[in-house]
């Protein structure tokens, strides 16, 4: 089927003239006038026919678009030049000569990409305009990983943008960190303007004595296909425009749109295996059975159990990991919908996604349905409407309840089940300081967020005259979400709970924006001009409301209504915000090589006070198109090479709420009463983030080699944090409840951050049935705090209740370096214990070597850094940079004919993890509890030859070679974390390997039914080379206790490989 | 043409100016919860402002830090060393306390001292529909709560900076710590200002009153009255009597008849109070974590006696000095006490379990008719001690169906009349080596009457000492009192120490009679005999957590003077 395209603003009777010509000229074709060409469109390399090219008449709005077979039919005449073009392809012009009523044109391919339209703020852009950093995603490139929600899909795409999967449970939100983390207590994630609709996801937060815990990841709504392209705006001119919302960078995604043309159906599964991850080291039961052994025969457990007392007829026990750990199933389902025709579009999808965890008791769910509209009502009026509609469901007990832990801890005498079906459970003596039974957890426990939203919004585009466009939209998002907690009583051995518990909350939160705005385009000879001005208004609010209960009558009916009624209590809460913003960007470009635009935004906020409301955030670039000046035109290889320059500010305007003195509803005696939550800071203001870049764009070799190089630097100054000081001033970190203020939100402290990356993609082979094309990125990220009210020390308190993991965040350090000792090796002797620094007291203590109120053999020795002659506080220093030195991907294509094979991998150079699942359980030989299983090398633990105080001068160490320290009680603060507890956190990661073939059409077409067909077979996180010997070096930042932590592994939830297998049909 | 883009260039505009918003779009105060500009409007309003400051902020002190430092350091309470504990008992406190303890004892008194301020600053700026006296009250009530933290931060850390305003303050990096001297007069102007405007009967049941302030003054001037050193000085023991005097002879106020009833739910919870807690924390048992009393949960030895999976107290008792006395056949008759104190084997508690049939300490829970010798197969040393009664009250079911895990229906003693029915003795013996005045003797012999033990006819500074030991036990006093004494005689307080035997004991129960076997180490038992530790000078005061020493290097340079002139009442 033909159709005639219009391209640009026609006048009504040339809707008139056509139909007359194409009947006229079929009655005779007369040399002087327009008469029928026909025509064919193929690919030169692979004379595939090239669909939906546009042909047009040079100098006139006489188009056409090339039908399936490649074949136009235009009205010419002699001696007018045909103008040829397709995304893809190199614009190629065609005369008409004399007597010639057919053409074949063949298209060579154009490996740039300069001629796309890159969505930036507020508007489109032709990539050659750009004079800010800008990197766009395309859908090309997300489809090539397996991707459960959307921030899964940025990883490794662009340079300077950091993604990593703070847990890999189901669902669970990414922390992305464009060009270093901004912020040191705040959310550092990017903006995601999703079709408009403004999301900044929270930080994933981290649960108590867990890996983080994983809900509300509020991108995980959005189907990852309908994306048709991400624009990463980095740079300050590109971001400014955003104004307070832009300073952590700004991710724009526009979803896919119908094209004009017969209605295109897609329907495509995908069957994905997840495997299980790798087994830490801990003891089986032979092991266990040694230890034990070992443990008693000095008095450190009580008398040795009967069955324990020959290892080598025991059996490997329970291996819990094992029982934890499982083969599953993610399964996908899609479908779309797309055509149109050249008035109206339409695009319309469905997906269905199910992702049991590879943990038992994790999963995650989600149905979602698109639809985007668009209708050119009249010659100058344009409507557009889009709207998805989703529901997720996502299982938590696994990371909600520290099962990774347990499973790690329990030891292998306790069976999963008991003979007669049971779980089974620690036996008396045990229960005390033991571990549960994980499985048994895992299962009767009931954690699960659900959510029910729409996205969406509605367009309006009015043209009243040539070159001016009045752009108005609402757009909206509106969640509602459900968390179910059920934990009911049970016995497992001689572990009791006898109560439950259980809660359930709601919440619904909308946002909307209204924005506005006008665009100006004009041409004058050498000038090209646009200038776009606009205003926006954005609200939000929230509501809530959560009951919880105890005591509930029977297990069986897992709601409140069963719960104790003196247990239960209910709380709601409810709060908005506003924001108003004027915008303005003027975009000047002479004689296409020089290029300057100017930005200017001015933002008001609800979150400050009346004095300080209102924050300005300029921005100017520049840019020079070298290669389109008249000495470069000799230089044939280069085909584009641009500088930019770039300078702006942009700013980020905190939480609400922080300029007020919030009172909290508190219990008392004599009814509810009210404390003050916070320090209120009246005269808060915005954040000011003031960035320069400097890029360099340059196409090659026939556009075959792309190198895009960028450096920046941003300093931050009126850095919004909670400004902890010292504990005598009352501040908590996470306050604002429970008796406990929260530290002023205030402007203080500064921060810079600088960075350079470059990406370089190649067409490596190019030939009719065979490409090799590669790509790779690069990026350093330096991250240093230059000015705070004073050292911010966050401990995390870790599942054995001890607070010896602490990160310090200090002027003239990158934010949250781990903090501790030196560790220097076991005490050998009494010389050694003597000869060192006192490692048991502040200063003036006097040394007492004693093997239960001392420091005796076999204790760890520190380093006294200060050489004070004691080792205390003043010796603790920073051990490790947990932020990389730099990170690279690498990703390569190879086609031949139908066939696809990509192979994407991700690096990661220079950063160190703080290890404390190794720290439980390997450093601190009874760590987690006498009973508690350990990592294998535990058995080592130092033995002294005496542990009589009265033999301190004679005491060796009998098994000197080992690190593991005594396993007595610990006088001499073994629990230090050390050096030895930091890793190596660099990896090199085989992220996806994907192999694809794309059936020909040959095959298909005789069926009338497919238009085409692609298989794929997919596996995903191949292998990683590390030295890190936890699950996966792979851990992202989050926010424990009011502070962002970065590079702490405590029982995170395993990223495991897995294979896909996927089938994409089109009719 | 240029008039069209000026007509729709004004038209756009013109729209645009519609969507542009109102003044008030952007001011958006908090929906949920009142700030300190919208409330305080009212007297009844600014009570309600006060009464969280009897329980949240208070939370991280109580129970654990309580004990460990009050009772475990106190020579009260033995213990193991799971997490780190044992360090309270030898004397080895780090500035990483592993058992957290010392680090929430820290945070949470300075956090009731933010609450205080904070509180005090809003009263301040109270609305016009607060009354005067309704405003001094409730200022009184901050106040008072500032100087009982203080109280206790002077005497666990020695000089600590005075925090009299925290909204000032904040930005103030030059903060250093404050003479001791000047922390105790701090304590004292705060308390004195309370007394003077406070009323003599609670505006609503179990607040604080007038008495409660003259009492805690008669105690800061007593342990002020050691500072100098050399003796006490006088012009304070006299405040200390003058006040304690008044509370004793004028407020009206009696000991609670039964004293194990003060440690019951049925007398001491909720509102109701007995009038001798002159001082408490009223905890509510709702199952909000920071109001409600979580004691129980780590002192009962039993999960059998909450009913609610925890009772995690198996490694806490009675210390081998506070058995020794109640085992001391010259003290069978503070059996009272004794039961309300500790569970010795065979005691039966009615209240306790009482679907059950009460409660009845198992002697198989002990070593039956064997003598414990270290090192012996099969004779354990674990848990055969004397566990620790005090705030452990059994099931909710026991307790008017109300609390839950690590929730017990019960309020926590800071200050009680008998305290300063001591306090008054101690004032009136000053210096003197011992008294026989008629006062000091009829207070002093309330209590012990109370306690149905033999009154004495002359008191010395052991017996008050020993006397406050008994009273007091695991209500986490001794610490205090026993750094009070170091204040002025720090040769006998540390001698005292030095000679308390701080080891292990195993009862043996046999035919009836307990058999106490001494040892040498809780955590290492491999002798018999007592284990003492000494406590050097250097370590009478506890550290400061190593975090807050990172934050404020400060804290460890010489302490200086504090200037008065910045605090107004």
């Amino acid at each position: 089927m033909r159709r005639i395209k219009i391209m640009g603003m026609v006048k009504p009777f040339v809707w008139a003239i056509i139909p007359a010509f194409l009947f006229f000229t079929q009655l005779s074709a007369q040399k002087t006038v327009a008469r029928v060409i026909t025509g064919t469109i193929a690919a030169k390399a692979s004379t595939t026919p090239v669909v939906g090219a546009t042909v047009t008449v040079k100098g006139t709005k006489n188009a056409v678009s090339a039908g399936e077979e490649g074949g136009f039919s235009i009205l010419a005449q002699t001696g007018d030049v045909l103008v040829v073009s397709s995304v893809g392809y190199k614009t190629k012009e065609v005369k008409i000569e004399e007597g010639v009523n057919s053409v074949k044109v063949s298209l060579d391919e154009d490996f740039s990409n300069l001629q796309d339209v890159v969505v930036v703020g507020y508007g489109k852009m032709k990539k050659t305009d750009l004079s800010s950093a800008v990197v766009t995603i395309s859908s090309a490139d997300l489809e090539k990983t397996v991707n459960v929600t959307l921030d899964d899909a940025l990883q490794g795409k662009s340079p300077n943008v950091y993604v990593s999967q703070t847990t890999g449970a189901p669902g669970a939100g990414a922390s992305v960190i464009i060009r270093g983390v901004s912020t040191v207590t705040g959310n550092y994630q990017p903006l995601y303007v999703i079709d408009g609709v403004q999301i900044r996801p929270s930080v994933p937060g981290g649960g108590a004595y867990n890996a983080p815990a994983s809900n509300t990841n509020e991108l995980a709504g959005i189907n990852p296909e309908d994306i048709e392209n991400i624009s990463v705006l980095e740079g300050p001119a590109a971001t400014s425009i955003y104004g307070a919302a832009g300073a952590n960078g700004v991710l724009m995604i526009t979803t896919k749109q119908g094209k004009a043309g017969a209605t295109k159906v897609n329907v495509s599964e995908s069957q994905t295996i997840q495997t299980k991850p790798k087994d830490l080291p801990v003891m089986d039961l032979k092991q266990y059975a040694l230890y034990i052994q070992k443990l008693s025969k000095y008095g450190l457990v009580g008398a040795e159990p009967q069955e324990l007392s020959d290892p080598t007829i025991l059996g490997p026990g329970t291996n819990w990991q094992d029982a934890l750990f499982r083969q599953t199933l993610l399964q996908k389902y899609a479908l779309s919908l797309s055509g149109g025709t050249d008035k109206s579009t339409y695009y319309f999808s469905g997906d269905y996604l199910t992702q049991d965890g590879v943990a038992l008791g994790s999963g995650f769910k989600r149905g979602s349905v698109r639809i985007n509209l668009s209708n050119q009502a009249t010659k100058w009026l344009k409507f557009s409407a889009n709207a998805s509609v989703f529901g997720t469901r996502e299982q938590a007990n696994t990371t909600q309840g520290n099962i990774i832990n347990i499973a790690l801890e329990q030891n292998p005498t306790i069976p999963v089940k008991n003979p007669d079906g049971t779980f089974g459970g620690p036996n008396p003596a045990q229960a005390q300081y033991s571990a549960t039974n994980p499985i048994a957890l895992a299962l009767l426990n009931n954690n699960y967020n659900t959510s029910f939203g729409a996205i969406g919004g509605v367009n309006l585009d009015i043209t009243p005259i040539k070159g001016l466009l009045w752009h108005t939209e609402v757009n909206g998002n509106y969640t509602f979400g459900d968390n179910f907690v059920f934990n009911p009583s049970y016995t497992l051995g001689a572990y009791v709970n006898p109560n439950t518990t259980g809660s359930r909350g709601s919440n619904n939160n909308y946002w909307y924006s209204l924005n506005s705005r006008l665009q100006y385009d004009l041409t004058i000879g050498k000038h090209a001009m646009s200038i776009m001005a606009g205003h926006e208004n954005t609200y939000y609010a929230y509501q809530s409301l959560y009951g919880a209960g105890q005591e509930y009558s029977t297990n069986s009916v897992q709601e409140l209504s069963v719960a104790a009624p003196l247990t239960q209590t209910t709380t709601s809460s409810r709060g908005n915000g506003a924001g108003e913003s004027y915008f303005a960007r003027a975009n000047y470009i002479y004689d296409n090589k020089y290029i300057a635009q100017i930005v200017f935004r001015r933002d008001g906020s609800s979150n400050f006070g009346p004095n300080n409301r209102f924050g300005n955030f300029p921005a100017a670039s520049i840019a020079w198109k070298i290669s389109d000046e008249k000495f470069m035109k000799n230089v044939r290889f280069i085909n584009d090479l641009k500088l930019r320059a770039e300078y702006g500010i942009s700013g980020n305007a905190g939480q609400g709420g922080a300029i007020y003195s919030n009172l909290y509803a508190a219990s008392t005696v004599w009814g509810t009463g009210f404390l003050p939550g916070n320090f209120p800071n009246p005269n808060l203001k915005w954040e000011q983030d003031q960035s320069t870049n400097l890029g360099l764009d340059f196409h090659m070799f026939n556009n075959r080699v792309e190198f895009i190089a960028d450096a920046y630097v941003k300093n931050i100054s009126n850095l919004i944090l909670s400004a902890s000081g010292p504990s005598y001033l009352g501040g908590y970190l996470s306050g604002g409840y429970g008796g406990q203020l929260s530290w002023p939100v205030e402007n203080y402290g500064g921060m810079q951050n600088r960075g350079i990356g470059f990406t370089v993609n190649t067409v490596d082979v190019s030939t009719k049935d065979f490409q090799w094309k590669t790509g790779f990125n690069f990026s350093i990220d330096r991250n240093k705090v230059t000015k705070l009210v004073a050292p911010i020390v966050t401990q995390y308190y870790s599942q054995i209740n001890d607070r010896q993991a602490e990160f310090l965040t200090e002027v003239g350090q990158p934010l949250s370096m781990i903090t501790g000792y030196v560790a220097q090796g076991l005490f050998q002797n009494y010389k050694d214990i003597s000869g060192h620094a006192i490692q048991t007291g502040a200063v003036g203590t006097p040394l007492i070597v004693n093997p239960t109120s001392g420091s005796w053999v076999g204790d760890i020795k520190y380093k006294d850094v200060n050489g004070d002659g004691y080792v205390d506080q003043n010796d603790r220093g920073i051990i490790g940079n947990p932020w990389p030195k730099f990170t690279y991907n690498f990703n390569t294509s190879f086609s031949y004919k139908g066939f696809e094979l990509n192979l994407f991998f991700t690096g990661v150079y220079g950063n160190q993890l703080l290890n404390l699942v190794r720290y439980q359980n390997e450093t601190l030989p009874q760590g987690t509890g006498p009973y508690n299983n350990h990592f294998a090398t535990d058995i080592n633990f130092a033995v002294p030859s005496s542990v009589v105080p009265g033999d301190a001068l004679t005491a060796t160490l009998t098994n000197p070679g080992y690190n593991i320290p005594n396993a007595f009680v610990d006088a001499n603060g073994n629990n230090r974390i050390s050096q030895w507890n930091v890793e190596s956190g660099s990896y090199f990661k085989l992220k996806n390997a994907r192999l694809s073939y794309r059936v020909p059409t040959k095959y298909l077409s005789h069926t009338h039914v497919f238009r085409g067909a692609l298989v794929t077979v997919q596996s995903q996180n191949v292998f990683t080379i590390t030295k890190y010997t936890g699950f996966d070096p792979e851990v992202g930042m989050y926010n424990y206790s009011g502070v962002n932590i970065v590079g702490m592994d405590e029982g995170r939830y395993p990223s495991t490989r897995s294979y896909t297998f996927s089938v994409s049909l089109d009719f | 043409m240029k008039q069209n883009i000026l007509v729709i260039t004004a038209a756009v505009l013109a729209a645009f100016v519609m969507q542009a918003c109102k003044k008030d779009y952007l001011n958006r105060p908090p929906l949920a919860s009142p700030t300190a500009g919208t409330f305080y409007q009212s007297d009844a309003e600014i009570l309600s402002g006060t009464g969280p400051l009897y329980n949240g902020s208070w939370g991280g002190y109580n129970g654990t830090s309580l004990q460990y430092i009050g009772d475990i350091m106190g020579g009260n309470s033995t213990t193991d060393n799971y997490n780190g504990r044992g360090s309270y008992l030898n004397f080895t406190v780090t500035a990483t306390d592993p058992s957290g303890a010392l680090e929430s004892a820290y945070q949470a008194l300075w956090s009731v001292v933010a609450n205080a301020n904070v509180v005090a600053y809003n009263i301040k700026n109270a609305g016009p529909g607060a009354s005067a006296a309704g405003k001094n009250s409730g200022l009184a009530e901050c106040y008072f709560m500032r100087a009982a933290a203080y109280y206790y931060l002077a005497l666990d850390w020695g000089a600590v900076p005075i925090i009299y305003n925290n909204s000032v303050q904040l930005g103030d990096t030059t903060i250093r710590r404050n003479n001791l001297t000047d922390v105790w007069q701090f304590i004292i102007n705060d308390l004195t200002w309370a007394k003077n405007n406070l009323a003599a009967f609670p505006l609503q049941p179990a607040r604080i009153t007038k008495w409660s302030a003259e009492g805690m003054l008669a105690r800061a001037y007593l342990t002020r009255s050691g500072l100098a050193g050399g003796g006490r000085t006088q012009s304070d023991l006299d405040s200390a009597k003058y006040y304690a005097g008044d509370v004793c002879n004028n407020s009206g106020l009696s000991l609670l008849p039964n004293y194990y009833n003060l440690f019951t739910s049925k007398y001491f919870s909720g509102t109701a109070v007995p009038q001798e807690s002159l001082f408490s924390l009223l905890w509510v048992p709702t199952g909000v974590w920071f109001v409600q009393n979580h004691m129980q949960a780590n002192l009962a030895y039993s999960s059998l006696i909450t009913q609610t999976g925890d009772g995690w107290g198996a490694a806490f008792g009675a210390s081998p000095s506070l058995i020794s006395y109640f085992t001391d056949p010259a003290n069978q008759a503070d059996s009272v006490r004794r039961k309300a104190t500790i569970f010795m084997p065979n005691d039966f508690y009615p209240d306790i379990n009482q679907a059950g049939g009460g409660w009845l300490v198992d002697t198989t829970l002990f070593n039956n008719a064997q003598i414990y010798v270290p090192g012996q197969v099969g004779n354990g040393y674990g848990n055969d001690h004397a566990f620790v009664k005090k705030y452990v009250i059994g099931s909710p079911a026991d307790n008017g169906g109300l609390g839950g895990q690590q929730n017990e229906n019960l309020s926590t003693y800071i200050f009680r009349l008998s305290d300063v029915y001591l306090i008054y003795a101690d004032a009136i013996l000053g210096n003197n080596a011992s008294t026989s005045d008629g006062q000091a003797l009829q207070y002093f012999n309330a209590v012990r009457a109370r306690a149905g033990v033999a009154p004495k006819t002359s008191i010395t500074y052991a017996d008050i000492f020993q006397e406050r030991k008994i009273e007091f036990a695991f209500e986490g006093h001794e610490w205090y009192d026993w750094k009070t004494w170091y204040y002025f005689d720090p040769t006998d307080a540390l001698n005292y120490f030095d000679t308390q035997n701080r080891g292990y004991y195993n009862i043996s129960y046999n035919n009836g009679h307990p058999f106490i076997t001494y040892l040498d180490d809780a955590t290492n038992p491999l002798t018999l005999g007592p284990h003492y530790y000494t406590l050097s000078p250097n370590n009478t005061n506890l550290p400061y957590p190593e975090s807050e020493l990172i934050v404020a290097p400060a804290l460890s340079l010489a302490p200086v003077a504090f200037d008065f002139s910045k605090i107004s009442y």
